[in-house]
């Protein structure tokens, strides 16, 4: 059973089909498309719309419509391509475009922002989503590669301000749309199908195929090569794209931009055609659209899955580390700016997906208003975070750095780095630790103390064990970079065979953190030995891990809550038992040092009490004395 | 190419007698566009509403055409239009000249059949 849809329309009140209804829609802005060409189109599409309401009411009155009685007004009316061939304006408009054609103009009609690329394509001849890719693919390269300026979004600008507005004929003969007539989600896959004229469910299989072979990469183990890395680039490559095609493909709306879409010549005959080839590709391929509905939103269910976690996740790590805000961000427009991207742009757009699906599993029409709403209050997101990014990208698009060496004696065969961080903050491993995620340490009058240590371990050309400290930072240009960078303290102590290093680097509080990291290199040559406290590990492991190239042997995982044992060997392999009983001479060396340093202790301690005792002996003695003395007197 | 032609020719010739016509019928008294085509129908001359309503808007905006709200009896009032005076120049001008095309046309058509 159809549907019957109750309307009013024109000041009339008409019971509908459903299907009749949608014809009559698309009919309606096959018209208001055609007229808005001309001048006093808005007046002649209100007077058809006032004699549409009025053929309906003569022929049906209180009835309901069928798809018959549309079909009946439709050849009362006339559909736009009969006008066309009755109309000298035609000509008109053709050597309008003809003049048109060879200059630049931005296109008034056919525009995302403000025609730009549009009209570079008009002028091009080519489909303006090729112009669109080429310029988000561009800007979006310069954002990763942090210029300081944009050259698309600059040229864009450009373009804006320079070229005239112009309504501009499409000109392309075959044009890529969104097919709202046979979508899942947004109608991209079957639009390319339509372009390709292939089947829609192989589009549809081939955005699929690297989500499912995730899938199948994440239950199943391929050790020789990382499917699971190629797989996951690809499913991001494969949801991004959509995302993105789904926003600069325009919608086809009316019957030209179907034949358009099909590179088909816009007569009479193709468009009558069209509107019977409409009906069957809405009863083609139920069963395998259900089929592919199904898993788009079992893929929208799992990324909500995924997303809703991660954004409390952020917000638990942002309100923890809220004093990150005051570091980083520095200024107060900066922190505004924050504020507004992650709950627009991060939190609304979930809790927009979550109520969509609601509304849809409730089987909701779309509201107008609400999406109206969330793309207005989206938009702002938009605006901060590309404003934040920007002032960031400002304050941090060059990069510098300042090397230190430290070498050791040849003498020494076994290196034990510690910690000068005397804090017992870090020294309990909890499950969920607050302190990961701030990376800020403490707040001192004059500095930030930020655990931004990473350290790493390397084979030794040298035959002797040697450091090295590298100080980096971010500025506004090379110079200011370098000195952020030397300016940042990191102060090491030396004492024989014991490097103390701090867990983070001091960086003044005057000024926001321009992203200053230090990376302690410790080259160890064949034979000897760098062992790492694990309470400096640690201390700084947790949030920046050191990446271990060479070869290392106590363990495999960071995680492992253990001295690192770094000793170098050549690469021919060595067998497993030298190899094991090098660790236990380390192991037995650092015991002993440690024993030792214990027994030192130990002794120290002995004494101490000793010269405690021997003081408060020699204290009562003299008292003894004193009071001798009273007694004498 | 030819059958383009042709159809631009019979489209031309169509559209500069349909805007004879309309005025010709409007001169006779206040008229509603459907009755319009009701009454090129019933004389022959097949034409759709889509392509009265833009004729009629374009002449009105040059000022042949006036129009007013009449109440009707179904919904919203309806928009009747007449001739102006300019509209009823514009009229005589265009009579004029399909009096000397159709003679002539006559004369040079049947010219023809006599020969044949």
């Amino acid at each position: 059973m159809e549907k019957i849809i109750q309307i009013e329309y024109q000041g009339r009140n008409f019971s509908i089909e459903e299907s009749a209804y949608q014809i009559f829609q698309q009919y309606e802005l096959d018209l208001k498309q055609f007229f808005s060409k001309e001048e006093e189109g808005d007046e002649i599409f209100a007077d058809l719309q006032y004699r549409m309401s009025e053929i309906l009411e003569q022929r049906c009155g209180q009835q309901t419509i069928y798809k018959k009685d549309i079909e009946a007004l439709i050849e009362m009316i006339g559909k736009p391509i009969d006008f066309e061939t009755n109309d000298t304006g035609n000509e008109k408009k053709s050597t309008l475009y003809t003049s048109l054609k060879k200059k630049l103009f931005r296109d008034k009609k056919d525009k995302i922002i403000a025609g730009v690329c549009s009209g570079i394509a008009n002028y091009f001849s080519i489909d303006p989503i090729i112009v669109r890719l080429i310029f988000i693919l561009f800007t979006i390269f310069n954002i990763v590669t942090f210029l300081s300026f944009n050259i698309g979004i600059l040229a864009y600008i450009l373009f804006w301000v320079i070229l005239t507005p112009a309504i501009l004929e499409p000109n392309v003969s075959k044009k890529l749309f969104r097919n709202p007539k046979d979508k899942i989600l947004g109608g991209v896959c079957s639009g390319i199908a339509q372009f390709f004229n292939i089947e829609t469910w192989i589009v549809r299989l081939l955005f699929l195929s690297p989500i499912l072979l995730g899938f199948l990469s994440n239950h199943s183990n391929f050790s020789f090569v990382n499917v699971e890395l190629i797989s996951h680039s690809f499913y991001v490559l494969s949801i991004v794209s959509y995302i993105l095609l789904w926003f600069i493909i325009p919608m086809a709306k009316v019957t030209t931009d179907y034949m358009l879409l099909k590179g088909e010549p816009i007569n009479i005959n193709t468009i009558q055609n069209t509107t019977t080839m409409q009906d069957l590709t809405n009863k083609n391929n139920n069963g395998l659209n259900k089929f592919f509905r199904v898993i788009a939103y079992f893929i929208i269910a799992l990324i909500m899955l995924i997303m809703i976690p991660t954004a409390i996740g952020i917000l638990i790590a942002v309100t923890f580390s809220y004093n990150v805000a005051d570091v980083v961000l520095f200024t107060n427009a900066n922190k505004v700016l924050a504020m507004l991207s992650l709950t627009l742009f991060i939190a609304l757009p979930i809790i927009g997906l979550i109520i969509w699906v609601i509304r849809k599993i409730l089987g909701y029409k779309p509201n107008k208003s609400l999406r109206a709403i969330f793309i207005g209050l989206n938009t702002i997101g938009w605006v901060s975070i590309i404003l934040l990014a920007a002032s960031m990208v400002k304050q941090n698009n060059t990069y510098s750095s300042t090397m230190q060496k430290i070498s050791l004696p040849s003498n020494i065969d076994t290196l034990y780095i510690a910690s000068t961080d005397t804090s017992n903050l870090y020294n309990e491993v909890v499950f969920f630790d607050i302190n990961q995620v701030n990376f800020l340490m403490e707040k001192t009058t004059d500095y930030n103390l930020i655990k931004s240590v990473d350290i790493n371990y390397q084979e030794s050309k040298d035959s002797s064990i040697y450091i090295e400290i590298e100080k980096s930072s971010f500025g506004e240009n090379r110079g200011f970079a370098f000195k952020h960078a030397t300016d940042a303290v990191f102060e090491y102590q030396l004492d024989s065979n014991i490097l103390k290093l701090p867990a983070h680097v001091s960086v003044t509080n005057k000024e926001p953190y321009y992203l200053q990291n230090v990376q302690v290199t410790v080259y160890v040559p064949e034979g000897k030995t760098v062992i790492t406290a694990k309470k400096y590990n640690r201390q700084i492991n947790k949030n920046f891990h050191s990446s271990k190239r060479g070869i290392y042997i106590n363990h495999h995982d960071r995680n492992v809550d253990e001295d690192y044992i770094f000793t170098h060997r050549s690469f021919q392999m060595q067998d497993q038992e030298d190899q094991n009983e090098k660790l236990k001479d380390a192991q037995e060396k650092l015991k002993e040092t440690e024993e030792a340093q214990l027994e030192l202790i130990k002794e120290k301690e002995r004494e101490l009490a000793e010269a405690k005792h021997k003081l408060d002996q020699d204290k009562s003695d003299q008292l003894k004395e004193i009071e001798e003395l009273k007694n004498k007197k | 190419m030819s059958t383009i032609n042709t159809d631009n020719i019979q489209s031309q010739m169509k559209k500069g007698l349909l805007e004879f016509c309309i005025l010709s019928i409007i001169k006779r008294g206040e008229s509603y566009p459907s009755d319009i085509v009701a009454e090129l129908k019933e004389s022959g001359m097949q034409v759709l509403e889509g392509t009265i309503y833009p004729l009629l808007t374009r002449l009105k905006n040059a000022g042949y055409l006036e129009y007013r709200w009449v109440e009707s009896t179904t919904g919203p009032p309806r928009k009747y239009f007449t001739m102006s005076e300019s509209g009823k120049e514009f009229y005589n001008s265009l009579e004029t000249t399909w009096i000397e095309i159709s003679t002539a046309v006559e004369h040079i058509t049947k010219a023809k059949r006599n020969q044949q």
